[in-house]
């Protein structure tokens, strides 16, 4: 397998809007190696560019977008992969995922979902929209130790600071770390601090080492 | 005429804006940045931080929402007011009828950029074909909704054809530019 040949093959397919064609075209490498050597050695390193690049503002919102869905059509086949499966991490636990209150951007979110899962992770994505309160009653009824939170304007990014207030009002900010990203927190990295995160990552694809990090400072 | 008050908007709000003027509505000037900026943000801070350093004997008006990671702090200077509202569509139909149609799953198109979709869709966000934008705006989406802001006539042919290009019903929501006019009237009022 020419790993960068296909790479650049794979990038044309997307680039010319071929979501379909390139998830077949994955699928038939698959089955000439594994799903474990597509993912490690062009899916992913593919969308490492790419959240780079996005990050700088380089990649149009198709190519975001169509990428994304390539990934997430690929992992949900491979998830039903017994060999990929028995490669990839065991469960790490539950982490709830959304976008706050008044915030309606899903890419982010969903290609979050879509890489924390494929490192191991049980996703609860809770949405667009979604309250303060929601969020960590819900972390509390799965025994989440990870609440993930998008925003991507500064306006909407403020809500987050209402669930920081109701994970310390119910004294569960040793049990329940709050993860936030979003554009916002790139281009204003103090927000973080401000809105009371535990910490952030600069892109979707880095999300699952955050998470990692932030299991082991939780207690209990 | 104030001379020492200017507006700078996005260009989103040109027709309305432009319909106020010729109203007499609005008599001071008016400087507009392009509207498919908001898919730039970084860029459009730096121009808009251009702008305002370039009138900063004058006091500012800005009719934008939140569409860069600082837009609030130019509140914090004396001489900048901005128009209440998380984007242009919360500043047109104000907060309460916002979230209605925003939570009923609806992408919201003003009278702007309906006429330069092309532009905003297919040179802007890089859908170069009918059916990646299909894919993209049923996952995100629900519904068009086009905002009538009831002074221009509305093109029904080109509607229909931004609904089939983005394969989503589009519907039309009629409005009136008050909320935007009351708005502005009030924050020219407060900067005289």
């Amino acid at each position: 397998m020419d790993k960068l040949e296909n790479q650049r093959i794979l990038a044309s397919l997307i680039g010319e809007g071929e979501k379909d064609k390139s998830v077949d075209l994955l699928l038939e490498w698959a089955s000439q190696s594994s799903f474990k050597e597509v993912i490690f050695n062009i899916l992913e390193p593919l969308l490492v560019q790419w959240g780079k690049l996005w990050m700088q503002g380089k990649l149009s919102l198709a190519h975001g977008y169509l990428s994304g869905k390539v990934a997430e059509e690929f992992y949900l086949i491979a998830s039903k992969n017994e060999e990929f499966m028995n490669s990839k991490a065991k469960n790490k636990g539950t982490i709830i995922l959304g976008n706050i209150e008044d915030d309606f951007h899903p890419l982010g979110r969903r290609l979050v979902n879509i890489f924390a899962t494929a490192a191991g992770w049980n996703i609860i994505d809770l949405g667009n929209d979604v309250p303060a309160e929601i969020f960590v009653e819900k972390a509390v009824e799965n025994q989440a130790k990870i609440i993930a939170v998008s925003a991507m304007m500064f306006t909407t990014a403020k809500n987050i600071l209402k669930i920081r207030t109701e994970i310390d009002r119910i004294f569960l900010s040793d049990k329940i770390k709050l993860a936030v990203g979003g554009a916002v927190f790139k281009l204003r990295p103090e927000l973080v601090e401000e809105i009371g995160g535990d910490g952030t990552a600069d892109n979707a694809i880095e999300a699952p080492a955050l998470f990692d990090s932030l299991l082991l400072k939780c207690k209990g | 005429m104030p001379t020492n008050l200017v507006i700078i908007a996005c260009s989103i709000f040109k027709y309305e804006l432009e319909h106020l003027k010729s109203k007499g509505k609005i008599n001071i000037p008016i400087i507009y940045l392009n509207s498919m900026l908001h898919m730039y943000p970084k860029e459009l801070q730096e121009l808009l931080d251009m702008k305002i350093e370039e009138f900063n004997k004058f006091k500012i008006i800005l009719v934008f929402g939140d569409c860069h990671a600082r837009m609030v702090d130019y509140e914090k200077n004396t001489n900048i007011t901005r128009t209440p509202g998380i984007n242009c569509c919360e500043i047109f139909l104000g907060s309460e009828k916002y979230k209605k149609v925003r939570r009923e799953g609806a992408f919201i198109l003003l009278p702007e950029w309906a006429d330069r979709w092309k532009e905003a869709f297919i040179e802007y966000m890089g859908f170069k074909t009918s059916k990646p934008a299909r894919e993209f705006m049923n996952d995100m989406h629900k519904k068009l909704v086009y905002v009538d802001t009831g002074f221009q006539e509305t093109n029904n042919e080109q509607l229909k054809e931004i609904s089939e290009f983005l394969g989503l019903p589009i519907e039309i929501y009629k409005t009136s530019i008050g909320e935007l006019e009351n708005t502005i009237v009030q924050l020219m009022a407060e900067n005289k």
